[in-house]
């Protein structure tokens, strides 16, 4: 019997039934376990741990009200309180695949399904710890973030020809990934997809390839991956990085929708999903999405004003679009979805400001003049208040809702301060190109550079209709790019020359010369600007129909 | 859009055998409770508690299988193909049969490398092997034993035993008792029909796993053999 290997061991038991917590306690008793500690919710666990490094935990995934076992496994490994060399057992009676395929995202060192009996447990608890004691140098270096060191203890124990080798394998690779070392990764990945194509192979080499900017390959490998293994999750949400890098939302909303479709109960994912349906305009899919994530973060690490704030957000940029008959609907809807901020998050004067401003929108949207100036002048006397420095997130929702109202100079003002203060850091530089009419981003100048240059080709080969398509695919990410607005303009002339009875084409060329017209006459594109309106204005407008 | 009057029977189906599970679950550690740290008083006992452990968890196995079976019919089981090792596999289903085995004398061997893995759904093979070694110790005279290795780069697992074997009907066509609705063959044919279903979903390179019934071998009784990609 190996029972004294559970003296030294430190248990904590999580269960929302007494009965459970104590049965199972009694069992670890009867293994020789000394150390027993237990919690009846996730939030009493998550105190434990803060305490003691438990060598064990055992953890039931339905906890009740709050956290289940998932979100707790989740939030202990983020916040690093779960140590490598410390082994995870979700305890489950769910047979539901919806449980069981979400809780292999954040992979348990083991499972037990009730009912389980004590020589069950022991085999399960023998087998885990004895993994760990063999892979012990390489758990320990990376609890200390150690990567080479626990890539060259991988080496030792593939040397000596471990049962874990294969395991080791693997690791290797993740690591040298995570290291950017992404050749070596590479070549193991592919040649262990070669000899035959487990997940982590496929996986590992569609990221990869991804890095290194090989999209077509890496999208190749991943579909591969997600036709040998349906419930591959994972691959999934590479697919659709890759094509929202190719610029494709439409393939990414689709690859999101059914990685969702299998596993709806990542708030992540959903936020991924709600993110790229935005952009592609769905709205009502948007909705439901930010929807989602706002509920299942919950009791999770994930929670916070953000995903309530898209929500609000996203509402409210609907309303601008909206038919008559659904404005009302989705305007109470709005309301209710700011007022429930305002009460979550009150002691947080940034989310204040924030969902005043999207407030503000909200009424410029359905034209309520008074109650729009009304609110914009609270939201000033607030700014004016109190000098502290604003949120980088407050500021920009302090130029788009200037920008909405069509407060020009006001919005400049907010921008430039954004630009002088926040240009170098890419994830805010990335909003304020939505705003601005040449990108602050290194991406997004590389990007607005490379969608002219192959419009242009296209336009140059006659093809208006994929010139077209370029531009405007573009312009949903630069709205107010003078450039990209005239080489549109260019493109929709050309094809109305030859086919006038276009409603569409012709409203959008409108679209592109009031984003242009207030550039002064000292502006580079001005003369461009003036002779593709002179174009314009000598074609018939089509008749209506 | 679903019908008011049709109800969702997956999810019926679903939820109660959850709730089954959890109580069989409650069962099971009350009666732990019960005997505590006691050795039972007298083989009347100690019998009487087999059989409440083996018929506990043959509920659950049928439960677990039942909603298997119907998945399948809806294609809707999922395949969780991970890298195991064999042995574990092997070991757990022995342990979990540990009473069983003990209160009627019988052997339990494994014969597999410490280090072999294999790709598979683990909890869907773990089935089919817990089921077969249930069925052997039902039928054997004194001993079983499970082993597995890797045959023509496919897994191989055998569950032999030194009963009688298989009638010759089974041997013939493992699967055929379920194109008629036969309960006298019992919960042996369904296993088996559910081992093949189990078995098939497991694919690799064009080929698609396999059962297969003998009798004979190194324990002269009957041998279930399952072939996996």
């Amino acid at each position: 019997m190996l029972t004294d290997q559970y003296q030294q061991k430190r248990f904590l038991v999580v269960d929302d039934f007494e009965n459970f917590r104590n049965s199972l306690k009694k069992m670890l008793f009867d293994l020789g376990g000394q150390y027993v500690d237990t919690a009846a919710n996730g939030n009493q666990a998550l105190k434990r741990c803060e305490q003691v490094a438990y060598d064990i935990l055992l953890v039931d995934y339905n906890l009740g009200d709050g956290k289940n076992g998932q979100q707790l496994l989740e939030q202990l490994r983020l916040t690093k309180l779960l140590k490598h060399t410390s082994i995870f057992i979700m305890v489950t009676a769910e047979v539901d695949k919806e449980v069981v395929i979400s809780t292999m995202e954040y992979q348990p060192e083991a499972y037990l399904a009730k009912p389980f009996t004590l020589g069950l447990l022991k085999h399960r608890l023998d087998k885990a710890l004895r993994r760990n004691e063999s892979l012990h140098d390489i758990l320990s270096a990376l609890n200390e973030d150690n990567y080479a060191s626990a890539i060259a203890h991988c080496d030792e124990l593939m040397r000596n020809g471990s049962r874990y080798s294969s395991w080791c394998l693997k690791t290797k690779a993740d690591l040298l990934y995570q290291l950017e070392h992404l050749d070596e990764a590479k070549s193991i990945y592919q040649q262990a997809a070669r000899e035959r194509q487990p997940d982590w192979a496929l996986l590992g080499l569609g990221k990869t390839l991804a890095k290194q900017k090989y999209y077509p390959e890496a999208l190749r490998t991943l579909t591969t991956l997600v036709q040998n293994n349906p419930v591959a999750l994972e691959g999934y949400d590479w697919i659709a990085k890759i094509h929202q890098e190719m610029d494709d939302y439409v393939s990414a909303q689709k690859a999101l929708a059914k990685a969702v479709s299998i596993s709806p109960r990542s708030p992540l994912r959903q936020q991924a999903l709600a993110e790229v349906c935005w952009r592609n305009n769905d709205w009502d899919m948007a909705i439901e999405a930010y929807g989602r994530t706002v509920d299942l973060s919950r009791h999770s690490i994930h929670y916070g004003p953000n995903n309530s704030l898209d929500l609000a957000r996203c509402l409210t940029s609907y309303v601008a679009v909206a038919d008559e008959e659904n404005i009302e609907r989705l305007k109470q809807d709005s309301l209710h979805a700011i007022s429930k901020i305002t009460k979550e998050f009150k002691g947080n004067s940034e989310v204040r400001m924030q969902s005043k401003l999207i407030e503000t929108r909200l009424y410029a949207a359905v034209r309520d003049e008074k109650k729009t100036k009304e609110m914009i002048n609270t939201v000033e006397a607030m700014c004016d208040k109190s000098d502290a420095r604003r949120a980088p997130e407050t500021l920009l929702e302090l130029a788009r809702t200037y920008t909405f109202i069509d407060d020009k100079e006001k919005a400049e003002e907010v921008i430039a301060r954004l630009t002088e203060e926040y240009a170098h850091d890419p994830l805010i530089a990335k909003q304020i190109d939505t705003l601005v009419e040449t990108p602050v981003s290194q991406e997004g100048k590389d990007k607005v550079a490379q969608f002219n240059k192959i419009g242009i080709q296209h336009y140059k080969n006659d093809e208006f209709i994929v010139a077209i398509k370029k531009f405007s695919t573009a312009l949903q990410l630069y709205p107010k790019n003078i450039v990209l607005n005239l080489n549109l303009a260019q493109a929709l002339l050309s094809q109305l020359t030859g086919n006038t009875n276009n409603q569409e084409y012709w409203d959008r060329c409108q679209l592109c010369f009031m984003q242009v017209e207030h550039i002064s006459e000292t502006h580079e594109q001005y003369g461009r600007y003036i002779q593709a309106k002179k174009i314009h204005d000598s074609l018939k407008q089509p008749s209506l129909n | 859009m679903t019908d008011e009057n049709h109800i969702d029977f997956s999810l019926v189906l679903a939820s109660s055998i959850h709730d089954m599970k959890n109580s069989l679950s409650m069962l099971l550690h009350s009666l732990d409770q019960m005997y505590g740290n006691k050795k039972p008083k007298n083989e009347d006992e100690a019998n009487g508690l087999a059989v409440l452990h083996y018929e506990a968890s043959r509920v659950n196995n049928d439960l677990i299988q039942l909603l298997g079976l119907y998945r399948l019919q809806k294609n809707q089981l999922p395949l969780f193909t991970d890298e195991h090792f064999v042995y574990d596999l092997l070991e757990e289903q022995v342990v979990k049969n540990n009473v069983l085995l003990t209160s009627r004398d019988i052997t339990a061997t494994i014969d597999c490398d410490d280090a072999f893995s294999w790709y598979f759904d683990h909890d869907l093979l773990a089935g089919v092997i817990n089921n077969m070694l249930v069925n052997a110790i039902r039928y054997t005279k004194n001993q079983v034993k499970l082993s597995a290795a890797m045959e023509n780069d496919h897994l191989v697992i055998k569950v032999a035993d030194n009963g009688t074997g298989y009638p010759e009907l089974m041997l013939k066509d493992p699967m055929g008792h379920m194109k008629g609705i036969d309960f006298h063959s019992g919960s042996t044919s369904l296993g088996l029909y559910f081992a093949g279903e189990a078995a098939k979903l497991h694919k690799r390179d064009g080929f698609h796993g396999n059962i297969h019934l003998e009798n004979g071998g190194e324990l002269k009784g009957g041998i279930f053999q399952i072939t996996i990609p």
